[in-house]
């Protein structure tokens, strides 16, 4: 979130209004919300204000965050004066910090994209050609689209955003660098398959078919064959926790940790089972995954039940994504509307009515919103503002029925898998030119590769600390207060004579 | 016409352009931070703990060859890799630290070997005394020669000295055996004697810092504080049980601990001998010897109960204990100055080199390890705390024997704090709360 837009909602007193488009006014009132904590379903309705608040207090920036928890540290509730002194010290240390990371933001060499129309006009009618055209060759390559055959194709950019899976219908799969259009492997897996991933590394890959769950590895060997995964429909790879979550079309959601080969747990979502779309939410490994009833529920493999559900749409939930900061998500469903809800109070923020189906969206970094309806693609730009879902970016025409969207993390790049292959087209403002290349590099030599595997799985977060407040794990407990039963210091003994007096009053 | 600008990045400025060249790695300053850092950080503290438990191998070796229990360690002075270790037989051996070889053997005495010290001055000249109511200044060339041979100077005396300490940066040394004397280099007879009474004192140190205050302890269970320039001893007190040796910190002038034969170790400020300043407590049997890191900020204690442990001076109880199957009764410790080693000489003849930290990667450490280690040093410190690091931290296999005595010892100390409370309880009159600090000295003064 820049500090402009933090600004701007400073001003805003009360919830944006959803926008109003032709057909039935469904759900404009805020959502209740039922947040199950384990057994017990409790009915909340949370404060507007608080919305801000968040937005504000977990804008993620270092700055803003760092500040808030210097501001917590108190010299002067020190007991003595050596911990006062040391205190102190911290408090001025943090403070230096603080100035140096404002001032090291200097140092980054990469810059945003942008789109402007020169006259004025809307970038709606800006087509890629236009785009193409008026950039470098070697960016201009980025753009680009892949005739195929068989079968509506899913895909996946991997952790690196370097190595893209394609995974089509009739088990067709394709593994190539779509930077460099470098083809690595292609392979006929003579089964459907239903989606694809790829794992911490883009020289091992999962594959969703028609009975189980398959590993393969770059040459195409299949590693590994999950029988326990039933009728897999949709994967999700959490690449800090090294798990590969599987929900399946028998209404279970099962996680695996693909270090030890162990599923981590399994639970049966019963009516939110077979989901239309998962998402993981990056700031805390939660996963988000919306059913046919319209509900959005978060999972952690912690709890059998979800920790939270939101009813988000009337109809069943074509498209899920959430914010890669985890302030907030987007949801599409069968009745045409695209909701934006905060994440922490589960309040919707704004909603969009398409005309049309919106069959899959994304969230880019830099918060672009990708529409998949029909055979179209609309990006709508700056959706965490006011403003952001009124009217589209861009728009682009595919030649087939689109199935899904992804940006590409760090690129002006969405990529699109519908029915008659693969596109990519570019997204002017999409992709955060920061990266943090020990996570995140797309130039990795064999060398980098092999040590960020290696600090990847010594600094493996383990299936148990994922909550959502990832920061849990650092609070200090305080001690529960003790209820102490203070005992009468004289109890008289009921006296057996008068005991019986009941007997004779009168009734 | 339309105004684009698309990310795009330059491959070279990502990709190093030799293969001598280090790979660049883009960096994201300033701007966000990892939403997943608190449990990145937890793991990696947990791995850093987990690390220093699985090469937590402190011993290093041992020193071989004297023929009866080694009851002194000295160390030298002003050479860093030496020691000298006196046994039971009278032999006093050099040893070279550094690959753990014998320089020289001298038959120094016809008893044991009660006490070696090293003149701080020029450092080659060190003073033994023994049982056979010696004392004896031997010669140490640049270059140790196999036997010393000869002494350089001999002198009777007509008491069995018990222990001997220079004085800091200075050829006057004290001797202690019936009460403390005084001596300067090339005398026959001491300069100055103290009588402390008919006890025995059985040790005696000069502070490393106030050069003339020295400390002793006798027999009947007392510490007695002495000036040299004075001609009175200048304090006494007398402790419950008796302690058997003195050491003084060498960074804080006034602080010194004493080991004690009730398993305990106290810390007492000699402004203030009132009360002891610090209770350590771990050991399962009589404490022997203690001795100061050069920091001051921890010291070493060897027992009966056949460990050595490392205390930090602001704790009380033990970070460290070193144990092994074949070291039986250590009677003097000793801590290296260059503050890596710790050294125990033990009554089965050997003297057993220890690591301070179990640890620690000895030899020179590369820019990155050293890195590495004081980031993970840092985590430890940090998460210390936390339940989950902090019991891997703590943890130590300990024999069974000191085990099952630590614990007899805890169920006495809880049945008699449980007999005191009831009696507070019960008891009409109020009795007063007196720390444990304050019970450890009996007696104050120097007249009885």
């Amino acid at each position: 979130m820049g500090k402009e837009d933090v600004k701007r909602l400073r001003h805003i007193k009360k919830a944006p209004k959803p926008v109003k488009k032709l057909g039935k006014a469904a759900l404009t009132d805020a959502p209740t919300v039922y947040a199950k904590r384990g057994q017990n379903a409790v009915k909340k309705e949370i404060d507007e204000a608080q919305i801000l608040k968040n937005i504000h207090g977990h804008a993620g920036d270092a700055v803003v965050l760092r500040a808030k928890a210097a501001e917590k540290i108190n010299p002067n509730r020190a007991r003595d004066v050596v911990t006062k002194a040391k205190l102190k010290t911290h408090k001025k240390r943090i403070a230096e910090g603080i100035a140096k990371t404002a001032e090291a933001e200097l140092l980054n060499t990469e810059e945003a994209g942008y789109l402007k129309t020169d006259d004025g006009s809307l970038t709606y009618n800006v087509k890629q050609a236009e785009i193409t055209s008026s950039i470098d060759l070697a960016t201009a390559t980025r753009s680009f689209s892949l005739d195929l055959e068989h079968g509506p194709y899913r895909f996946d950019y991997g952790i690196n955003g370097r190595e893209l899976i394609l995974g089509g219908r009739r088990g067709h799969i394709g593994v190539f660098d779509w930077m460099t259009k470098d083809l690595l492997l292609e392979k006929d897996l003579l089964e459907s398959v239903k989606d694809v991933s790829f794992l911490h590394v883009s020289t091992l890959f999962a594959a969703a078919q028609r009975r189980w769950v398959h590993l393969y590895d770059e040459q195409g060997i299949e590693l590994h064959c999950m029988k326990q995964f039933n009728e897999p429909k949709l994967l999700q790879f959490l690449p800090r926790h090294l798990l590969l979550s599987v929900a399946t079309g028998t209404g279970y959601l099962h996680y695996l940790d693909i270090t030890s080969g162990k599923i981590v747990n399994s639970f049966r979502m019963k009516e939110h089972g077979n989901p239309g779309a998962i998402s993981l939410n990056q700031s805390n490994g939660v996963l988000l995954s919306g059913g046919h009833h319209g509900q959005v529920t978060m999972w952690t493999p912690n709890a059998k039940e979800p920790l939270v559900s939101i009813k988000a749409h009337t109809s069943s939930i074509t498209g899920l994504t959430v914010d890669h900061l985890g302030n907030y998500f987007a949801s599409s469903g069968s009745d045409g509307l695209v909701k934006l809800f905060d994440i922490r109070t589960y309040k919707q923020l704004s909603s969009y009515k398409v005309r049309g189906r919106v069959s899959c969206l994304d969230l880019s970094q830099r918060h672009n919103l990708a529409l998949g309806i029909g055979q179209h693609v609309q990006v709508f730009q700056h959706v965490n503002r006011t403003s952001g879902l009124q009217k589209p970016y861009l728009s682009h025409f595919v030649g087939g029925d689109v199935r899904q969207v992804q940006f590409c993390a760090h690129e002006d790049v969405l990529g699109i898998g519908h029915e008659r292959g693969f596109a990519s087209i570019l997204v002017p403002g999409s992709g955060d030119p920061d990266m943090a290349g020990l996570l995140h590099n797309p130039f990795e030599s064999k060398a980098q590769r092999r040590e960020r595997e290696v600090k990847m799985l010594l600094d493996k977060i383990q299936p148990n600390m994922i909550a959502l407040d990832p920061s849990t794990i650092n609070r200090v407990r305080k001690a529960p207060e003790k209820v102490i039963d203070v005992k009468p210091a004289y109890e008289p003994k009921p006296d057996p004579t008068w005991a019986l007096l009941h007997r004779f009053k009168r009734r | 016409m339309v105004k684009v600008k698309v990310l795009s990045r330059n491959p070279d400025h990502y990709q190093r352009e030799t293969k001598n060249d280090i790979f660049k790695v883009p960096v994201r300053n300033g701007g966000k931070e990892d939403p997943l850092r608190h449990a990145v950080e937890y793991t990696r503290a947990l791995n850093a703990a987990k690390l220093e438990r699985v090469f937590a191998k402190p011993f290093i070796g041992s020193f071989d060859g004297h023929n009866e229990g080694v009851s002194v360690l000295a160390k030298h002075p002003l050479r860093l890799g030496y020691l000298f270790s006196g046994a039971r037989d009278g032999q006093v051996k050099i040893w070279r630290l550094s690959n753990r070889k014998c320089l020289s053997t001298t038959q120094a005495h016809a008893g044991p070997v009660n006490g070696i010290s090293v003149d701080g001055v020029s450092g080659e000249l060190f003073a033994t005394i023994g049982q056979d109511a010696q004392l004896k200044h031997w010669n140490l060339a640049e270059n140790i020669v196999q036997d010393l041979g000869e002494p350089a100077h001999s002198v009777p005396l007509s008491y069995v000295p018990h222990s001997i300490s220079h004085l800091y940066d200075s050829t006057d040394f004290v001797v202690s055996g019936e009460g403390i004397s005084y001596w300067k280099l090339h005398r026959d007879t001491p300069v100055r004697t103290y009588d402390l009474g008919p006890n025995t004192v059985h040790s005696v140190r000069s502070s490393p810092v106030e050069a003339t205050i020295v400390a002793g302890c006798a027999s009947d269970r007392s510490v007695f504080l002495l000036d040299t320039r004075q001609k009175y001893p200048v304090h006494r007190i007398v402790m419950s049980l008796r302690p058997n040796n003195i050491c003084w910190n060498p960074i804080e002038a006034y602080n010194f601990v004493a080991a004690s034969d009730d398993y305990n170790l106290y810390g007492f400020d000699m402004r203030n001998m009132s009360a002891a300043s610090n209770v350590y407590g771990d050991h399962t049997a009589a404490v022997m010897d203690v001795d100061f890191a050069p920091t001051g900020k921890e010291f070493v204690s060897g027992s009966i109960d056949r460990s050595v442990r490392i205390f930090r001076t602001n704790g009380t109880r033990s970070r460290e204990i070193y144990t092994a199957p074949r070291m039986q009764e250590v009677f003097s410790v000793s801590w290296s100055q260059d503050n890596k080693f710790v050294m125990s000489g033990s009554n089965e003849m050997n003297i057993r080199l220890w690591k301070v930290n179990a640890s620690e990667k000895m030899g020179s450490l590369r820019p990155r390890e050293k890195q590495a280690f004081e980031y993970n040093d840092k985590l430890k410190k940090q998460y210390s705390h936390h339940p989950g690091v902090g019991r891997i931290l703590r943890h130590r296999q300990i024999p069974k024997a000191i085990k099952h005595a630590a614990d007899e010892h805890r169920v006495i100390q809880n049945k008699q704090k449980r007999k005191e409370k009831n009696l507070r309880a019960n008891r009409k009159k109020d009795i007063p709360f007196t720390p444990f600090k304050e019970k450890v000295v009996v007696k104050e003064g120097i007249t009885d």
